[in-house]
């Protein structure tokens, strides 16, 4: 049971990719050179204590001597060797994951980190989404990463190690899946209430996956099919939420506060990812943001959930959501 | 009363001040008193209240972490409890425990009377509880902090920190900040000019030099992160927008001035424990330190260097390999002079005759749990691979380590160590070591195993993680051992209390020491030493025990003891600095009203009369 830590999703000591797998060799080179030494001194250090543990009523003084300065500087010599021997392989590996290996032709994928939630761009084929993006294995991401309000740190650590999202700053960061399968990833700089809640999923998969699901993000958001959702378009737009979220091809949704919600049907969990996207789900988020994510700008600016004027009811939050599934 | 000193000729109206108080015993002897023993003690007092009230917020963050998904203290409260918690144990507690030790020490094992500006002292005590009640009112006037202990800007912006707990932790910062350099510059002072005749500073007690190398390093550091606060709250206040993206400014350079602070600062907290047991560890051997001139340069090495290292707690900002392979490569040569302290201190067990009271029982756990905080510290020099530990729990683990194993566990030596001093009471030898026993092993149950939620990818600061993220046994089980940490502590300084309030009195030397403090009786007069001593050799107390000699003295001053005068003063300038910190948060007038006692008194505190006194020696022959 207490070792369960060992299978979680952010295990960075599974990694699955190349910079994940080159970082968990230095950490573990530190790491087993650090034991030996700690073995070494302490054991040392454990022997001394037992072994010259002073003898009930022996009073008489041990030998007084103090120093030993060839000793000393043997000492700090082997220190300063093994101090050497952890610095070159963490230079070359700095160097070495400054940028992807030449040639390699590396997607470039643009992160911004807002309060609470990222968003992922990807140039290439005009697509923007958040919380949760598609990758092709075998292929190096360069990321861009920046932020436009606090610093956040953009985090999947089964791929590789954490860069900061700061403001006016464009950071960069490249790792590799070599599996396909689902990475979680976490903001890893306090950036305020929500920190916590601030997660989000990799999807890595194969060129031809990866491929159909460029097209469908690239294209308009689907209109809406049943009554319920039509009437929750209509919601959409009078209760003000193009004001802060875009939906492809829905014209005066052009909104860049909150996540681009185009094909927000197709996502799997909402709510920082805490929470399946199912319909319960999404009626509970809009019906009370901020118990799901405390402090987000929607709960704090959002007129309907300030504003009695303009306060949901039960009815529009499902019209809403039936209108929200539906843009797959 | 002698009749040498400077009289001033002051106007009638301010001749009450002629006349300084002078009440030797109850509250007003404590408000206005300059004996460093005294003031040493109130900040022993204080910084234990303040490790209770850090330890009750730790105990808080625990409760909420021990499953998934609470709601106990969410989003911002729980931010408040994070940021309150690193606030109050390092500035609050820690530091001042240091500053407990250099106060009562200091003086004692140079052989001096008091410190060289006894105002100044109790100036500094009041500052730093000035700073703590500013901090802490956060709580009862619309919210602490949230925004971390170290503040990331643009967090604390206005914008994104609208309530007023980022101004009350600016301030009370300030003002411990301000405690702490005058502090500093007192120490450094008294250090240079008041050891007693033929103590060189080669032949000066380690404790008192690394209490020497510590005031340089606030002196130095110190007084960035003080400019750093005030940018920040003019920031906040006035419209300036040094940290403020949009307007130009850049929330990195917050970052630099932080942490060319925030090492130093590691030790700032982790050099007085260590001075503490590179006392304690040659008393229980019976044998001097080994290795006296290194132990004291690797000191001044560490202090030096831990300036050269301050952008490793900034990895992952962008710094691109260049920065980062030159940070990694100065974190990485701190390890040389702090191994040469770890192997002198080994050296000194080797072929000594070890007595394991309670004092030399914490002092080999810090070293234990010093070379784990080290060697997580060394991994995560490692930039490279620091990507992945950066902002985890393999960091909180490292910091608890450093902070507590190679801090705490040095302050709870040199508490038992030197409570004889203290209070010339003894703690009880067998509670003692169950005690020792508890607070070792629930210390290790609670921060071992964040080392591997760190491994296993839990972010710091984070209020809560879903099930999902397999984190929720490994914590429920820390959150359990925490609890009896906290317990096991608390038992410690209700034995603390015990033992002063007990009849244990203590000997002068109790433990068959080496250091001139275990000359005096315990506790000490006012006076500390009635004939000042003559030093020739390092450890002149042991010499002189060994060889049965007297330790060599002056000839007495035919005035009498020279003591310095009480004063209202220290108190008085503090209450005007606490009113016009209240002020400035609210933009009041208080401000002005606060500012006008602190210059009154200011003026006061030159003006007053009769800077010192003197007693009468006791009996020669009779301590």
């Amino acid at each position: 049971m207490f070792l369960d830590f060992i299978l979680s999703p952010q295990n960075w000591l599974d990694p699955a990719g190349p910079v994940a797998s080159d970082q968990k060799d230095l950490f573990l080179f530190t790491l087993y050179l650090c034991i030996g030494i700690f073995v070494i001194v302490g054991g040392f250090m454990l022997y001394s204590i037992l072994k010259f543990k002073a003898k009930p009523g022996d009073e008489e003084l041990p030998d007084q001597s103090h120093d030993g300065t060839q000793l000393e500087i043997g000492l700090m010599v082997v220190s300063a060797i093994l101090v050497a021997v952890i610095a070159v392989p963490n230079v070359k590996l700095l160097y070495k994951l400054a940028e992807p290996p030449r040639g390699s032709n590396p997607l470039q994928v643009n992160v911004i980190g807002h309060q609470y939630w990222w968003e992922f761009e990807i140039p290439e084929y005009q697509i923007a989404t958040a919380n949760e993006f598609k990758i092709p294995i075998g292929r190096p991401i360069e990321f861009n990463v920046s932020s436009v309000d606090v610093i956040h740190s953009f985090w999947v650590p089964r791929l590789g190690g954490k860069v900061d999202a700061v403001p006016g700053r464009d950071n960069y960061l490249w790792f590799q899946a070599d599996q396909e399968g689902w990475y979680s990833g976490q903001c890893a700089e306090l950036c305020g209430s929500s920190h916590a809640k601030m997660k989000f999923e990799v999807h890595a998969v194969n060129d031809e996956e990866f491929l159909a699901w460029v097209e469908k993000e690239a294209a308009p958001a689907e209109q809406p099919i049943t009554e319920l959702a039509k009437e929750g378009k209509e919601l959409f737009l009078t209760k003000m939420c193009v004001t802060c979220h875009a939906v492809k091809g829905y014209d005066g949704a052009i909104g860049i506060t909150g996540p681009n919600l185009s094909h927000f049907g197709s996502r799997r969990k909402l709510a920082g990812m805490w929470v399946e996207n199912t319909k319960d789900n999404l009626e509970d988020w809009l019906g009370d943001p901020a118990s799901f994510k405390p402090d987000n700008i929607m709960a704090l600016q959002g007129p309907m959930y300030i504003d009695d004027k303009f306060a949901l009811t039960r009815d529009e939050i499902e019209k809403l959501a039936a209108y929200l599934k539906e843009l797959y | 009363m002698s009749g040498h000193s400077h009289k001033l000729a002051l106007p009638k109206f301010l001749s009450f001040l002629k006349n300084r108080p002078t009440k030797e015993n109850g509250l007003v002897s404590w408000l206005t008193t300059v004996d460093h023993k005294r003031i040493g003690i109130l900040y022993l007092y204080t910084s234990f209240f303040f490790l209770f009230v850090g330890g009750i917020e730790a105990l808080f963050v625990r409760s909420q972490l021990s499953a998934n998904d609470l709601e106990i203290f969410v989003g911002s409260t729980y931010n408040q409890l994070v940021t309150m918690h690193a606030t109050t144990m390092i500035f609050l507690a820690i530091m001042p425990l240091a500053a407990a030790f250099f106060n009562f020490m200091i003086p004692l094992q140079i052989g001096a009377r008091d410190v060289a500006f006894p105002r100044l002292n109790a100036f500094s005590y009041f500052m730093y509880l000035a700073g703590g009640i500013v901090l802490n009112a956060s709580w009862f006037m619309g919210g602490a902090s949230d925004a971390g202990w170290f503040a990331y800007a643009p967090l604390t912006s206005a914008t994104y920190s609208p309530t007023h707990g980022v101004d009350f932790w600016i301030l009370g910062l300030i003002l411990t900040g301000i405690s702490s350099t005058v502090a500093a510059i007192n120490f450094i002072v008294t250090i240079i000019n008041m050891r007693a005749p033929g103590m060189t500073l080669m032949k000066m007690p380690v404790f008192s030099w690394m209490a020497f190398v510590t005031a340089f390093l606030l002196a130095f550091a110190l007084p960035v992160i003080t400019i750093a606060l005030i940018i920040l709250f003019m920031d906040r206040n006035y419209g300036t927008t040094f940290f403020q993206t949009a307007a130009g400014g850049d929330p990195i350079l917050w970052q630099h001035l932080f942490w060319v602070f925030g090492h130093p600062e590691v030790y700032i907290i982790v050099l007085p424990a260590f001075g503490i047991v590179s006392e304690i560890i040659p008393v229980f051997s019976r044998k001097p330190l080994f290795g006296y001139k290194l132990v004291v340069l690797s000191g001044a090495a560490i202090g030096f260097m831990g300036f050269t290292v301050w952008s490793h707690h900034m990895f992952t900002v962008g710094m691109g390999p260049i920065v980062n392979s030159a940070f990694s490569i100065t974190t990485a040569a701190i390890a040389i002079p702090t191994g040469v302290k770890i192997f002198n201190w080994i050296l000194t067990l080797w072929n000594g005759k070890i007595k394991f009271s309670v004092p030399m029982m914490y002092s080999t756990a810090l070293v234990f749990l010093f070379m784990v905080g080290g060697f997580s510290g060394l991994m995560h020099g490692a930039a490279a691979s620091d990507f992945q530990q950066h902002d985890t729990y393999f960091v909180v683990a490292h910091f608890h380590y450093t902070i507590l194993g190679g801090g705490l566990f040095g302050f709870l030596a040199g508490t038992v160590y030197w409570l004889p001093k203290f209070f010339g009471k003894i703690m009880d030898e067998e509670r003692g070591r169950k005690i020792f026993w508890w607070i070792f092993i629930s210390f290790n149950l609670t921060f071992f195993p964040m080392h591997f939620l760190g491994t296993s990818g839990m972010p710091r600061r984070i209020y809560t993680y879903s099930s999902d993220m397999e984190w929720t046994a490994l914590n429920g089980f820390i959150t359990l051992a925490s609890f009896v940490l906290g317990i096991a502590l608390l038992v410690f300084f209700i034995e603390v209390i015990k033992a002063v309030k007990s009849k244990n009195k203590a000997s002068a030397d109790p433990w068959d020491a080496r250091t001139l403090e275990w000359s005096i009786p315990s506790p000490p007069p006012v006076y500390n030493f009635a004939d000042l001593p003559k030093i020739e050799k390092i450890d002149e107390f042991w010499e002189s025990k060994v060889s049965n000699k007297p330790i060599k003295t002056l000839p007495r001053d035919p005035h009498g003891i020279h003591m310095p005068g009480k004063s209202w003063m220290p108190l008085i300038t503090s209450i005007g600095l606490l009113i016009a910190s209240f002020g400035a948060v609210y933009e009041s007038d208080l401000r002005y009203i606060g500012l006008g006692i602190f210059l009154l008194a200011y003026y006061g505190w030159a003006l007053e009369g009769e800077a010192e006194y003197y007693l009468p020696y006791p009996k020669k022959g009779k301590k």
